[in-house]
This record gives structure tokens, sequence and C-alpha cells, in this order.
């Protein structure tokens, strides 16, 4: 079965096209508008916050993927029906709503955040390696990225139950606004990545937040604050004010940046795999999922790595490719492959774009 | 007024929302960590809004609906707005003061060249790591806003 994946919830505008054979999938065609030199081509910017011009890239997606026009090496088409930004998604929706009414192809509604536990599941095809193999249920999934952290078990396709999620602010939001105090710029989550590796994070001890909090929620806005407090104590000079900040070079006075960013992405990475353990004592899942944007932050990828491996848990661990950590199509098209296998079809002429679509 | 913690934020959002109506458009002006997110909380709480409000950075805009009420809370937050064109493509227009909707935004000044006139301003400033200097200005009392905004 082959699945046109179609994502348009936030800044990022992609196409993908994903094959299915029984347990696994593996990707044909993905295209990201922004990473593909469309413009050159087709005409037209594609703005960081996209909004409803995610339609001026679109069409040209669909033409870069050498998508039939009759729409004839597709067999069902899948589709980010939320949750995200209203006016992005709805481009989306309404593009693959068309083009399964005009092709008669069955149009599967997907969530984003399923898209991302199904990233974990995706390769090209052909690969001389080690394929990746299917998702072991029941499998715990951290979902970390700029826009959601949450802690969802994952029973079966489509069988989920929420554990967890933040209260406040998402990890990689604290990272991209950590970054942006520090004068990395914005986003700046990778920033603060690549430069806590020359830091030593024990250097400040930054809150753990809501590590004793009994459930497994989230908070990161008050680390986020802490990072601000400790910065202006001990860098009078230092601005909080985004539009100024960002004349700022990365040194900071006595501040070593680096110890900043090591500490900082410690007490991140320190919260979400404390977490992210316990839950698994408690609901004993056979695998624990890394998902989402953050997935692609090594210091995380090897302490959860590093924990799931331990005696004490002793759970096979997946995680996505680099390359399928960000928002994409092909996540969609592989969540899409499964709700296909299930039949698991919606009305291309009622489906509608759900800005608070929830995983439960 | 001086708040001294995030509840007692939250509790002076909660007055605030007591004098809404629907209609309404919110600026709230602080920098990162000041207790915008925290106050659009107690505002939707006080409002009847059970479900959990996050901060919208990422979302740039998150819609809470109070329970049994047709009163709509859009909380937009412009931090990562880099152009008034992208502002253009949010499609705002089709809630920006409607009668059944609050708006409140957060970052309202990033980007040049777009007038919001709100009707009320949250002005949070912070004093230390738990003392924050709240102002709630009203466009109508003292026209400081028209002002700022026009």
């Amino acid at each position: 079965m082959r699945i046109l994946g179609i994502e348009s919830s936030c800044d990022e505008t992609a196409v993908a096209v994903v094959g299915g054979d029984d347990d696994r999938v593996f990707v044909l065609k993905n295209l990201i508008a922004s990473q593909a030199a469309l413009h050159a081509k087709y005409g037209g910017v594609v703005p960081e916050v996209a909004a409803r011009e995610h339609i001026d890239a679109i069409f040209p997606l669909l033409l870069e993927a050498g998508i039939a026009r009759d729409g004839s090496d597709v067999d069902a088409i899948a589709v980010t029906a939320g949750p995200g930004l209203v006016p992005a998604l709805r481009v989306g929706v309404e593009v693959a709503k068309t083009l399964a009414w005009v092709w008669n192809k069955p149009l599967v509604a997907v969530n984003h955040l399923e898209g991302h536990l199904y990233s974990v599941m995706l390769d090209e095809a052909g690969r001389e390696t080690e394929p990746v193999h299917p998702i072991v249920f029941p499998a715990l999934a951290l979902l970390v990225s700029g826009g959601h952290t949450e802690i969802v078990l994952m029973k079966d396709h489509g069988i989920y139950e929420r554990i967890g999620a933040t209260r406040d602010d998402a990890a990689g939001e604290a990272f991209d606004k950590v970054a942006k105090l520090l004068g990395l710029g914005y986003p700046g989550g990778p920033a603060i990545s690549k430069t806590a590796e020359q830091g030593n994070p024990v250097a400040i001890d930054f809150p753990r937040p809501m590590l004793e909090s009994g459930d497994f929620d989230f908070s990161f806005s008050g680390l986020k604050t802490s990072v601000g407090v400790y910065l202006r104590e001990h860098d009078a000079d230092l601005t909080l004010d985004p539009l100024l900040s960002k004349e700022r070079g990365t040194r900071s006075g006595s501040v070593s940046v680096a110890d900043v960013c090591a500490s900082f992405q410690a007490a991140v990475v320190d919260t979400l795999v404390t977490k992210t353990l316990r839950a698994v004592g408690k609901y004993r899942p056979a695998s624990v999922i890394l998902a989402g944007g953050v997935a692609a932050n090594r210091a995380l990828r090897e302490a959860l790595a590093a924990g799931c491996g331990d005696p004490a848990y002793c759970v096979e661990f997946f995680v996505p490719q680099i390359r399928y950590s960000g928002d994409n199509a092909a996540m969609i098209a592989a969540a899409g492959y499964f709700r296909a296998l299930r039949r698991d079809f919606v009305d291309p002429l009622s489906l509608e774009a759900d800005p608070n679509m929830r995983l439960v | 007024m001086i708040s001294f913690s995030p509840e007692q934020t939250k509790r002076m959002a909660a007055e605030l929302a007591a004098t809404l109506h629907g209609g309404e458009v919110i600026a709230l002006v602080g920098d990162l960590g000041a207790g915008k997110t925290t106050f659009v909380q107690g505002l939707c709480e006080a409002l009847g809004v059970k479900s959990r409000v996050t901060s919208p950075t990422f979302a740039i805009l998150n819609v809470h609906k109070a329970d049994g009420l047709t009163l709509k809370i859009t909380h937009l937050d412009l931090y990562r707005i880099k152009s008034a064109r992208e502002i253009v493509a949010l499609g705002l227009e089709e809630f920006l003061g409607a009668p059944d909707t609050v708006t409140v935004i957060e970052w309202p000044d990033v980007v040049d060249g777009v007038q919001w006139n709100p009707t009320i301003t949250v002005s949070l400033r912070t004093l230390s790591s738990q003392e924050r200097d709240i102002i709630i200005a009203y466009a109508n009392e003292g026209g400081l806003l028209s002002a700022k905004h026009a």
C-alpha cells in the first residue's frame, strides 16, 4: 500500500509518500518546504511562520514529489487534522479532502503527535543496513518538541493513554527561550546543545521542576525563569528583552555561557528522563519511544537510552533517525498506513481541522 | 500592584476576568518569565476553562472554551513572529474583537507596523525571582494606550 502524507500543522509544509508492507513502513519520498529549493522553481517565499501561506508551497511539493496527476500511484491519503494552528492545518486538510474526493481514494485523519510516535519506524526503502523494526507494544512514549511535552502509553496501534504532560511550557520551548536569553538566537535549541558540549553540566544547580510532584506532569516555565534570574544576578548587562538580545554576542562577562547551557540542558534532560523512567517502573511497558523535535538532542537520546538499558528497567528503546525527528509528512503517512490497515477512514466531505485534537 | 507569587498573579487575573464580557482585546506586555502565561492561566480558570492552559509560543494561537459558556478565550503569542505579513497570514480577522471572544495577545509589539488598539493592557515587570509589578490599564481611561498605540 502506498500512502500520500500531507502535513501543515504549524511551520512546515510537507508532503511524503510512504510504502507499507505488513507491519513495516518505508519512505519513498519525503519533502519539506523549508528544506526544498522550491522558490527558485515555482516562485514564492515560504515564511518561517507559514499559516495560510502553506498554500503557496503545497502544490509545488506535490509536483516535486512526482505524484501522478490522477493519483494512480496512491492507495490512500493521510493528513494531519490536528493539533495545530487552524489556518495552517486547514491548508493541508482541504487539499487532502479535495484529492481524496477527486481521486476517489480513502482519506485518513492523523493526529500530529501520533505521527511523531510512528517516526521511530521510518527508514528509506532499499537500505542495506539493518531495517528499523516495528514498535513493540505496550510502548511508553516521551513526546518532546517545541510545542509539546507529554508521556503517552501506546497500548497498540491507535490505542493511547495520556500519562502526563507539561503544565506550561514545552521542553523545546524552554530550550529556544533560554537560547534567546543567552543571545544564541531563536529558535536556538540546537545551539544550546552544541554550546553545552563545552560546558560543565554541574556548574549551576538549576531546579528540576516537579520531580517530586507524585505525578507524570512537567513544568518548564519556572526553569526558564530561573535561568533568566541567574543571568541577571551574574551579569547585570544581560538583557531579557528579545528585541535587544539578538544584538548580543554569545559571551557574557563572568558567566560562562557554555556552563549555563550545559547546566540548563542537564536540568531538562534529568527531569524528562527521571519522570519517564518512573513511568516505566509504574506501567512496565515492553518498549520506550522518544519522539518529537527534541528527540534530536544528543544528551537526551543518550541519557534515556542508558536508562532503558539499566537492568532495573531493561526495555527496548526506539528513537527516530535525526532527519525524521522534526515535523515531516512521512511520519503522518506512516501513522496513516496503520489506520488504513484498520480501515479507519474519514469522510472527505466532512473532515475539519481540529486545533485541539487529542490523542486519547 | 505587586504580586508576590504565581498564585497571586492568577488572583489578579481572576479579578480582571470578572469584568470581561467578550470582544475585549487584552495586550500582555512583559519580559521572558514575567508571568504572562501564568496571568492567562488565572484568567482562563476564572472564566471556567477546565482544560490545561499552556504557553502558545510554538502553536502561536490556542483557543480555550469555558464549559457551558459561549465565551471563547483566544490566546495569541507573537513571540516567534518576524513580520507583519506573517500576522496577516494568521487570519486573525476571524475572531479579533468578536463579541464571543476574549483575545489575549502576548508579545503584541514584537513586530513593527501592526496596530492592535487593545481595550486593556496588562504590563508585568520582574522585580525579583518571586515579585512582579503588574499594571492593568484600560484604553478608555486616561488615554495612555491610544497615545502609545496611535
